[in-house]
């Protein structure tokens, strides 16, 4: 490499790295409680999970807590109902309207009784700040694509510091700190060495993260384009007051979707669905396919079945990209180290920092002879 | 700042076979249906940790 390209990367490498470090060590110190939020939620006893029964109990009409959510909360309207993916619940959750992105209430509900389990807290706890903080910096959507823009800078960081691995560590076995020498050198040895191992892991961290942080704009991009395809027919009809039995509505797309199940239902007027449909999200049975949704839209007023049509590349990417950001798949060796490759990633960017405080006057050519002197 | 073929080959040796353990590592949990994959994806994803407790263990045994 020239000691012109060398100094375009070294730019590179600085400048994207010093845009995004702070909000980095934000997000891996908020990231790093959310990768055990469901153990956190039941050991605080904000998850409650249904009482123990034979496997065989029979499930209840989901009519029946739909319309114990509608009379706890009259005003508000149901956005969408989701079943639980490891124990027999579903949850209800209302907002003020029912397409809003807040919502104001989620209850839980026992799948074979009705009964409410849980009424889970909205908008508050220490939990509903890390995660806040981690999606939005309490700034909504923009704080949303904010997060995303210095997800980019990371990413670039981390191809710029690739680039830059081979010339600085070339005359080094791999992985060599050299102890002996200065402060600063031990630093840059070790931000190299954690920094390549786990180049892989946080490549693909950062970009699923980036992914993840479209989920709204694609969203809507959806609706605009294929729901109003689908939907075409029902445009300029007035909304309905009334809906036809989700439990029906449910039966219907079951029996579309052999061999699936439903993940959620996106309530007639919500984002995820029509004034005048439901939309009910199915899922599959293998450890790939539970992850990918095929929607099945129903009319709200008849109940009878619309149109099912497999997602758009842009949302199956989104929904491939949130286990590999999460790394909630692999049960809980595989979030221990998805905690471990988190705090590795802490050192890189402290390292990092250190690096640039304690030498940022030095002109880069010094810097470049000393690295080869110390090197040889 | 030129190098040899043979010189840049071998600074990217240990990194190329830890980033292909990590993929394989991510997507064999996600891709393969749970017990034997779920086992090779921790395997595989714990090698990266492993080589730099090593490689730290080392540095600190030249330290002495």
């Amino acid at each position: 490499m020239s000691v012109k390209a060398l100094r375009a990367w070294c730019g590179i490498h600085k400048w994207t790295s010093l845009v995004c470090t702070l909000f980095l060590l934000l997000l891996c110190l908020t990231g790093l409680p959310l990768i055990f939020k469901d153990e956190i939620g039941l050991w605080t006893g904000t998850t409650v999970v249904p009482e123990p029964m034979p496997a065989d109990t029979p499930r209840i009409s989901i009519d029946r807590f739909i319309a114990d959510a509608r009379t706890r909360r009259p005003d508000d309207k149901i956005r969408y109902v989701s079943q639980s993916d490891d124990s027999p619940a579903w949850y209800v959750s209302m907002g003020r309207a029912a397409d809003t992105t807040e919502a104001t209430a989620s209850f839980k509900y026992d799948a074979r009784t009705a009964a409410m389990i849980n009424d889970i807290p909205q908008r508050q706890g220490l939990m509903f700040v890390i995660r806040t903080l981690h999606i939005e910096l309490f700034a909504g959507l923009r704080g949303t694509l904010f997060i995303g823009a210095i997800g980019l800078c990371f990413v670039a960081s981390m191809v710029s510091g690739i680039v830059l691995y081979a010339p600085f560590a070339r005359k080094l076995p791999f992985g060599a700190i050299r102890t002996a020498k200065t402060a600063r050198l031990r630093w840059l040895d070790l931000h190299n060495l954690l920094g390549i191992v786990a180049a892989a892991w946080l490549l693909v961290v950062g970009v699923t993260g980036v992914i993840n942080t479209l989920t709204l704009p694609l969203l809507s991009l959806w609706q605009r384009t294929e729901v109003a395809d689908m939907t075409a027919a029902w445009r300029g009809r007035p909304g309905l007051a009334t809906f036809s039995s989700a439990q029906q509505v449910v039966d219907t797309a079951r029996r579309a979707t052999p061999g699936m199940d439903v993940s959620f239902i996106g309530f007639p007027g919500s984002r995820f669905s029509t004034p005048h449909h439901y939309m009910v999200f199915m899922r599959g049975g293998s450890a790939l396919t539970s992850r990918l949704l095929k929607p099945v839209m129903l009319d709200a007023e008849t109940g009878a079945l619309v149109d099912s049509r497999t997602l758009p590349w842009y949302l199956t990417a989104i929904l491939l990209s949130q286990p590999l950001h999460f790394g909630d798949y692999g049960g809980m060796p595989l979030k221990i180290l998805w905690a471990l490759l988190d705090l590795v990633t802490l050192v890189v960017l402290g390292s990092g920092l250190y690096l640039w405080l304690s030498r940022r006057r030095s002109p880069i050519e010094a810097r470049i002879a000393e690295w080869e002197a110390a090197g040889s | 700042m030129s190098s040899p073929p043979s010189g840049s080959r071998a600074v990217w040796r240990w990194p190329l076979v830890l980033a292909t353990a990590t993929m394989f590592g991510l997507l064999s949990a996600l891709l393969g249906e749970g017990g034997l994959w779920w086992a090779l994806s921790w395997i595989a994803l714990a090698a990266p940790l492993l080589a730099i407790v090593l490689c730290l263990a080392r540095a600190g045994r030249r330290a002495d």
